[in-house]
């Protein structure tokens, strides 16, 4: 479980506070959608609990064990790939479990293993630039996977891909979460790409960030995209963008 | 072949311009015809390419070759640490403002002869466009890719090896089409200024006897030497950095 307590955070470089006391809980196997304005420290919440920034006050820890006692807690994945264009797709997904010093048999079988899952296997031995926009994030997400860690954090993963490769790989994530029951926070912009795919969305509605307005999502699994068109999920649409507008009014 | 037409257009213009102008002149001490100057490399082409360029060439390489090893260590040692980047900055940047041609009769008073005072201004000359460039294309290194190591428990060297070697390998290409150049006028500047064999030496015992020609000819080898090389290290580089405009 990833636990935030009465965490206080600010920028260096700002003389005002990007989060308050700021306490929140995610469960094991909980997949859960985090939405704000731009700008409102969605991404700062993920550089947290990756150890890229550290908090001025309050603890983050992981099944109650600080996470800077912690390694290999967290898989992230970025908006953009980054994947290394010098490496093939094989290496690039292979990085973490290298930084491991795992031994090459094991990275073989792995990666063999996630590649045939992502439906990239036949691409392993290409390099980034033989991929498609939506090839590279699945292996993007591949990578992110073999960092072996249960708390997967996405970061806008889809925000830079045309529509229709956004839907599929939308679709594919929430195949994916099913069958593994990773932990899965998912920064996006997007409500109803929020709602598809989460258990529970978490709404920032105020700087600095003092607490996240809780909503659970009234879909059970497995979905389809015409759940959306559900009276009461169409509510809930209208009712967060309702939250996010007010929140850029701010 | 296509985008290079327009520069080989350009030096046949000059070329046809230059003989016409030497003609005009007639006096090939002062203005030796590109014909002129072809006649003499071949006349003396056994010294020229037998003796002359293999003693700039093996000064060259030296050269080079310490200045990457030189440079190389002074960038990554910059790039690891901020103080020495702090305290060599400002010494690397001055170590360009000592004039060389003032500075190599001294290498000669310390060396002689030898190859060394040679080898020396050639470093001197060279060092500083590696040091830099690479420096920068260490620091150039994007910081989300450096950031995803991290939070893949990557430590400082991992970085370093994994990531800002093969970020900063097109900075590096480029520092050597840089000083590949620049080495070759700093062997040809300390073997004019002392040195009993080379292309430099070559050109100013011509230079003495006033035969324009014989000054041009250890030129033109040194330049087409020049572009030859840079062109070669060219194709090595695109063949190892196809991802080039990726990063």
């Amino acid at each position: 479980m990833l636990k935030f307590d009465n965490v206080t955070f600010k920028y260096d470089s700002d003389n005002y506070e990007m989060m308050r006391n700021l306490s929140f809980e995610v469960k094991d196997g909980e997949s859960i959608s985090l939405i704000g304005a731009s700008g409102c420290g969605k991404s700062t919440v993920f550089r947290l609990i990756n150890g890229l920034e550290k908090t001025q006050s309050g603890s983050i820890t992981i099944n109650g064990t600080p996470i800077k006692e912690l390694k290999n807690y967290s898989s992230y994945m970025p908006q953009k790939d980054l994947l290394y264009p010098w490496r093939t797709i094989e290496k690039n997904v292979c990085l973490p479990m290298e930084l491991r010093k795992e031994s090459k048999e094991k990275m073989k079988k792995a990666s063999e293993e996630i590649l045939e899952e992502v439906g990239l296997l036949d691409y392993r031995n290409k390099y980034p630039r033989d991929l498609s926009g939506g090839m590279r994030q699945r292996a993007s997400f591949a990578r992110a996977l073999l960092a072996g860690a249960n708390l997967l954090l996405l970061d806008e993963p889809f925000s830079a891909l045309a529509s229709l490769t956004r839907i599929g790989l939308q679709e594919w994530l929430l195949t994916e979460w099913e069958k593994r029951k990773n932990t899965i926070l998912f920064v996006t912009h997007d409500v109803e790409e929020a709602i598809f795919l989460s258990q529970k969305v978490f709404v920032i509605t105020d700087r600095p960030i003092t607490h996240f307005e809780e909503y659970v999502i009234p879909l059970t699994y497995p979905r389809k995209r015409e759940d959306l068109k559900r009276s009461d999920i169409m509510e809930l649409k209208e009712e967060l963008i309702k939250k996010l507008r007010q929140e850029e009014v701010k | 072949m296509k985008n290079r037409l327009p520069s080989i257009v350009l030096i046949i213009i000059v070329l046809v311009l230059w003989q016409f102008i030497a003609f005009l002149i007639n006096a090939p001490y002062i203005l030796p015809s590109p014909t002129e100057i072809v006649a003499k490399i071949w006349e003396l082409r056994r010294t020229l390419f037998l003796v002359q360029l293999p003693s700039t060439m093996s000064v060259t390489v030296i050269g080079l070759l310490i200045s990457i090893v030189f440079g190389l260590a002074l960038a990554i040692a910059m790039d690891m640490n901020k103080k020495i980047a702090d305290a060599l900055y400002p010494i690397v940047i001055a170590s360009q403002t000592i004039p060389t041609t003032a500075i190599a009769p001294l290498f000669v008073l310390w060396f002689g002869y030898s190859i060394w005072a040679r080898v020396l201004v050639t470093i001197l000359i060279t060092f500083f466009p590696i040091t830099i460039t690479v420096y920068d294309g260490f620091r150039a290194t994007k910081r989300e890719m450096e950031e995803l190591l991290i939070t893949y428990g990557a430590s400082k060297w991992d970085i370093f090896f994994k990531l800002k070697i093969p970020s900063a390998l097109p900075h590096f290409f480029s520092a050597i089409k840089m000083a590949i150049p620049l080495s070759v006028i700093g062997a040809a500047i300390a073997e004019w200024l002392g040195a009993q064999s080379g292309l430099g030496y070559f050109s100013k015992r011509m230079m003495t006897q006033l035969d324009g020609a014989g000054v041009f000819a250890p030129i033109v080898i040194l330049s087409v030497t020049a572009m030859i090389s840079v062109a070669v290290i060219g194709v090595i580089e695109e063949k190892l950095i196809k991802w080039r405009k990726e990063i």
